[in-house]
């Protein structure tokens, strides 16, 4: 059977003779996927995925202006789109809408994954993420920047 | 590498890069929980050093309050000898905590270095806790050579001073009961906080060929936790010789 762990934002996939490394993001895409195909109620793999993009989104609104908005182009407007839908009546929506120009949330008035009143699918998720994180979890492991811990106090 | 699932009727194939492996349904499901068990574990995990550090910062908080009951002069002296990297991380955690200590500090500076800590200040993000934690330690050293000591150095010193009032023969007896090691802590000790009494008669005790080694070996400066424990251990000693010199006066 394989064992799963997980340390420094990877998680690890080992038998007896491998051990294989994915991200945190395709980790949990791969525990939805799993609920869909065991045909199990995806509440708890889509509230960790809530609780993931809380994290990373808090702790990222917390780099210094250069960076924070540096990262913030990169990311395409469906996945601010859907993101935004994922922190919906949380601080870091509001927080992260302060960081996005007026042009951005006018064009975000208009992507379809926001203007749908459910939340975004699975698979939507995972096409519009998946490649924001993995650039993100890229420049982490790269030492271009240093994420900060959201629990930690910041003065 | 991403993973990738697919299945049949039978089972579940999860192929990641070149690996891939056929699961019963059973088998994924147990996976699944497995997976659903482990990351949520990991995401709700509370990290334990944010908690060490909020304890820590606690402790060193009278190190910032210290700070507001210097003269002009001696915040000056102590801005001299305090290390410039850390300045930046103090100013912003008094900024927060202890605003009127921050305009202090700004006073004392010259006004190209006020300048460079705005402009360092406006360009950095918040300041992290781990990185406020050693520019408050930092604030240590410099204010005790102001002879400001806090919280369990303020109480070791006191202690200290009063032993170094003790009758001669009475120390003399304390300090030869103390292990080696002990002593040796003790002299440490009563260098950084500056008793001197202490420090020479420690000086007397010490065996003679033990001392230079000692003060090259040693690290310069005890922590919190170890002037505590040593605290302890001569408070200890001298009860127990206490107890002992009044049941001979009992029995005389």
């Amino acid at each position: 059977m394989l064992e799963v762990t997980l340390s420094n934002q990877k998680l690890a996939l080992v038998d007896q003779f491998l051990s294989l490394e994915i991200s945190l993001h395709d980790g949990l895409m791969l525990l939805a996927e799993m609920d869909e195909l065991l045909e199990k109620p995806g509440q708890e793999s889509y509230s960790l995925l809530g609780s993931y993009y809380q994290r990373q989104l808090s702790s990222l609104l917390q780099l210094p202006a250069r960076e924070r908005q540096s990262l913030l182009q990169d990311v395409s407007l469906e996945a601010l789109a859907c993101l935004l839908k994922m922190l919906k009546g949380t601080s870091t929506e509001v927080l992260l809408k302060q960081n996005l120009s007026q042009r951005r949330l006018r064009q975000l008035e208009e992507e379809p994954v926001y203007q749908q009143s459910r939340p975004p699918e699975i698979a939507t998720l995972k096409s519009a993420l998946s490649g924001f994180f993995q650039h993100l979890d890229d420049k982490v492991s790269q030492g271009e920047i240093l994420l900060p811990d959201p629990d930690e106090p910041h003065y | 590498m991403k993973p990738n699932l697919t299945s049949t009727p039978d089972q579940l194939n999860l192929q990641l890069g070149p690996c891939s492996a056929q699961l019963s349904w059973e088998q994924a499901a147990e996976l699944r929980n497995i997976l659903a068990e482990r990351l949520a574990g990991y995401l709700q995990n509370a990290r334990p050093e944010a908690d060490k550090n909020r304890k820590q910062l606690v402790k060193l908080q009278p190190l910032a309050d210290a700070l507001s009951s210097l003269e002009k002069i001696q915040l000056q002296e102590v801005l001299k000898a305090y290390p410039k990297p850390q300045l930046a991380a103090l100013v912003r955690f008094l900024r927060a905590e202890r605003p009127g200590i921050s305009e202090k500090i700004f006073a004392q500076l010259s006004r190209r270095a006020a300048e460079q800590l705005s402009d360092e200040l406006a360009q950095k993000g918040p300041t992290p806790l781990h990185q406020v934690i050693p520019a408050l330690a930092a604030l240590e050293q410099p204010l005790a050579r102001q002879g400001v000591y806090v919280g369990i150095n303020h109480k070791a010193r006191e202690y200290l001073q009063r032993l170094g009032q003790l009758p001669k023969p009475a120390l003399a007896q304390l300090l030869d009961k103390l292990p080696a090691a002990a002593q040796t802590r003790l002299l440490q000790v009563s260098r950084q906080l500056d008793t001197p009494e202490i420090e020479s008669r420690c000086k007397q005790v010490i065996q003679p060929e033990l001392l230079p080694e000692t003060a090259k070996t040693s690290p310069a400066k005890l922590d919190e936790q170890e002037v505590r424990e040593l605290m302890a251990l001569v408070s200890k000693e001298l009860k127990r010789l206490r107890d002992a010199s009044s049941r001979s006066k009992t029995h005389a």
